[in-house]
Order: structure tokens, then C-alpha cells, then sequence
């Protein structure tokens, strides 16, 4: 168990450090920004207490927030997806499995299963972003565009980060 | 208290979700100068909408107090009001000023209190009846003064009644001067308006100008000099162009004539007695 919670937090750590110094500077047609700080959190058990969700989104976030100085924009909307993983989680886990909590990944999830999961995921995380930043509903096509795109380009990294794990597993 | 704890329990979760979000949000509006000023001009915006809103139910409320307000402010208006017009009334009487002053150079002369009974207006020769007459001691000849000046001439004194000449009649011809000027003129009258008259024979060289006063000269021996008689309104020059013709606007206003005075002092029968005697010395001389 210390063993996989050592491993949660090297890869929160790694996936930060990847966000804050690669996926910063991607801005793919200015729309398009990568979530790879999303990873740690989709990878959590489902059976992790949602107050360890919330405090490990918002410690997540914050990070993020620090290094891409944009204080707590990140946070709050990460919140919110680590408020509504459980329910998402619940929707697109397989539904033939026994008791045991559901550690989500291609493995236990296939990738059809996984990839709508992390897309849904991710679909919150860059709504709730993106509304956030703009603080209000004004110019909402180019937020609007600024999500999808977000959206599929974070998806695609992290199915590859997911291909990575499951290859070196 | 059980249901409180259980509900915390079970959602404990959304509570802290509540304040970390709340913890962010503060985060992001305090740091984040879009999202701060976003966030200012909204809280302004809402500040300023309550605050509006409760201005207007507090003003909405103290209606009441400033109708009350407004009204006792009226009614101390109102009675201000009538307090100052009833001064005003009483103002009027200005000619007591006048009044006084015209008494005041009769001090030395014996005068009779009488009453206007008839006042036929119209036509050149107007007359005025007073309620005096012989027996009381009016005489022809004596002059009739009111409180705002000259009135005219005693013309015929019956047993109980007297007839007057008023100022504004074609007979009527009284020497008048200006007030602190010896250049004197003769009262007339164009039987047009009872308020107005004209002073003729003004020399030229006299010092006219509008608002002088005009009294009586005392060369009549009907009046005693300086009794009011009207004020300078038009100066025009005279149908020969020797002298100056004075349009007056007379103190006394005979359409609302009441109580006048005789003048009863022997003066003008003093002064005729005395030309008599002149006249017959200087027969005797001759």
C-alpha cells in the first residue's frame, strides 16, 4: 500500500514537473494547452476517500497554479473534477467486476472504456478551466473551441503517457 | 444535532469541496488581475445595485416623515405669507408719512374735520360737497386739505353744507412751487384723469427733473405754503415754449376721497383785509 501510494506520488510529481515545463508552452493554434496533470488523478482507486481526492486535486492544482502563475485557476477547476470523478468513474467502469475497487487504467478498463473515461474527464477539467479563466460567459465560441481542442489533445498525450505505463508495468 | 452529524458525515466531501473552491476562487480573484478585475466591477456592480435598492425602500420609508415635514414647512410658509401681507397692507398707508407731514405744516392753522358726501366725478367741472357749511365756519375761499395733500377750494358755504372746487376742475387755479425752489406755477387741470394734473409757468432756467415734489407757494392766500400737493412725472415744454409745463401726479386721489380738512384760520381774510387796506391808502395817496 506504501508502495502504491510512493508510486501516486512520484507520478503526481513527474506529471507535474512535465506539465509545468513542457505542457506550459504547448499551445497548439493558441487553443490547444496539454492536462498532463490530470493523470495522477484519473489513476486513483475508486475506493480512495473523496477528501483524499479533494485535497490531492487541490495540491495538484495548486502546484500547477504556482508554476504557471495563474493562482488557484487550475485548482478550482480540478476541484470540480475531483468532485464529480467518483460519478464519472461509476458511469464508464466495466460493469463485470467483483467487489474489489477498480484501479482505472487500459488494463481493467480496456482502452475503449479508458479512453471514454479519461475523455470525459478531461471534457470537465477543460470546461470548468476555461469558464473559469474567462470568468464569466463572454466570447463563449472561442471558449467553446478552446475545450474541445483542449480536450482531444489531452486525451491523445495521456492515452500515450497510459501506453507508456502499461508497456513498462 | 444526530442528523446535523450524520449529514457532515455523509457529505463531509462537498463541504470541503466547498471551501477549497472557495480557498481557489480567493486565490484566483486576488492573484489574477483579469480575473480580479472581473470580479471587482461584478462586486461593484452588485454592491451598487443593493445599495441602490435599499436607498430606495429607505427613502420610500421616510416618505411619510418628509410629507410631514413639507407640510408643517407649508402651513409656516403660509402663515408668513399672510403675516407679510397683511404688513403690506398696512404699508400702504404710506401716505400716513405724507399724511403727517401735511398736518404738520397746518400746525399753525386752525383747521375743521369734514366729511365727503358727494363727489360728482366727470366733466370739467366736478365739485365736492362736504358736511360743513356757515354754521360750523366755513367761509368761501378756504382751502380743503386731506391727508395726502391738496384737495381744493371752498366755493360756496352753505348754512349746513359746502361746495369745494377740487384741484380738478377748470377753475380751479392754485399757485404751487417746487419743494426748496422759489419758482412757482398754477395748478391745472385738462379734465382728463383725477389722478394727474399740470403745474404751468415753470420758468426754464427752474431745476426740473422727475420725482420733485410740489407744493403750494403760499401766494394764493388760499393755502399756507408747503402743503403737498402731487410729484413730478413728465416735464414737456409749455404751448408757447416760454416756460415748462409739469405733469403731476397728485397725492391726493379724489376717487377715493373720504375725510378732508378746512383750513379755517383767518389767514386769507387777514391777508384780503390788508390788500384792502393797501389799496385804499393808495387811493388816499393818489
Amino acid at each position: 500500500m506504501s508502495q502504491s501510494i510512493f508510486s501516486y506520488f512520484a507520478w503526481g510529481i513527474a506529471l507535474i514537473a512535465l506539465q509545468v515545463l513542457v505542457g506550459n508552452h504547448i499551445h497548439i493554434g493558441g487553443v490547444a494547452m496539454p492536462m498532463f496533470y490530470l493523470y495522477p488523478i484519473l489513476i486513483l482507486p475508486s475506493d480512495t476517500p473523496r477528501w483524499v481526492l479533494l485535497i490531492s486535486a487541490f495540491l495538484t492544482g495548486i502546484s500547477v497554479d504556482i508554476f504557471s502563475n495563474t493562482p488557484g485557476l487550475t485548482a478550482s477547476a480540478l476541484l470540480v473534477v475531483a468532485l464529480l470523478r467518483p460519478v464519472i468513474l461509476q458511469v464508464f467502469a466495466p460493469t463485470e467486476r467483483g467487489d474489489d475497487a477498480l484501479i482505472p487504467s487500459v488494463r481493467t478498463m480496456e482502452w475503449s472504456g479508458f479512453v471514454r473515461y479519461t475523455s470525459a474527464v478531461c471534457l470537465v477539467q477543460a470546461t470548468a478551466f476555461y469558464f473559469i479563466e474567462a470568468f464569466g460567459f463572454f466570447r463563449l465560441g472561442s471558449i467553446l473551441l478552446s475545450i474541445v481542442a483542449t480536450t482531444l489533445l489531452s486525451v491523445v498525450l495521456i492515452s500515450a503517457i497510459e501506453m507508456l505505463r502499461m508497456r513498462k508495468a | 444535532m444526530q442528523h446535523l452529524l450524520e449529514f457532515l458525515r455523509k457529505y463531509h466531501y462537498l463541504l470541503l469541496f466547498i471551501a477549497l473552491e472557495i480557498l481557489s476562487l480567493t486565490l484566483l480573484v486576488r492573484f489574477n488581475n483579469f480575473q480580479g478585475n472581473v470580479w471587482l466591477s461584478g462586486a461593484n456592480t452588485a454592491v451598487a445595485s443593493v445599495n441602490r435598492w435599499y436607498l430606495d425602500v429607505w427613502s420610500y420609508l421616510n416618505l411619510q416623515s418628509a410629507n410631514q415635514s413639507l407640510t408643517s414647512y407649508n402651513t409656516r410658509l403660509q402663515l408668513e405669507n399672510d403675516r407679510l401681507r397683511e404688513a403690506l397692507l398696512t404699508l400702504q398707508a404710506d401716505s400716513a408719512r405724507k399724511a403727517s407731514a401735511v398736518l404738520r405744516n397746518l400746525v399753525d392753522y386752525e383747521t375743521l374735520p369734514a366729511k365727503v358726501i358727494s363727489n360728482s366725478k366727470g366733466g370739467s367741472n366736478s365739485y365736492i360737497v362736504i358736511d360743513r357749511g356757515q354754521r360750523h365756519g366755513v367761509r368761501g375761499d378756504m382751502g380743503v386739505v386731506s391727508g395726502n395733500g391738496v384737495v381744493g377750494v371752498v366755493y360756496l358755504a352753505g348754512e349746513e353744507y359746502s361746495l369745494v372746487i377740487p384741484v380738478m376742475n377748470n377753475k380751479s387755479n392754485i399757485s404751487c412751487r417746487i419743494q426748496g425752489q422759489r419758482y412757482f406755477g398754477y395748478l391745472t387741470w385738462d379734465g382728463k384723469d383725477s389722478r394727474h394734473a399740470y403745474v404751468d409757468d415753470i420758468p426754464r432756467h427752474a431745476h426740473v427733473e422727475k420725482g420733485l415734489t410740489i407744493e403750494t407757494s403760499g401766494h394764493s392766500s388760499v393755502f399756507p405754503p408747503g402743503i403737498f400737493v402731487g410729484t413730478i412725472e413728465t416735464v414737456e415744454n409749455s404751448a408757447d415754449g416760454q416756460s415748462y409745463k409739469l405733469g403731476l401726479l397728485l397725492g391726493t386721489d379724489f376717487a377715493n376721497l373720504r375725510d378732508v380738512n378746512v383750513i379755517t384760520t383767518p389767514y386769507k381774510a387777514a391777508v384780503d383785509s390788508l390788500f384792502k387796506k393797501a389799496a385804499a391808502e393808495d387811493e388816499l395817496h393818489q
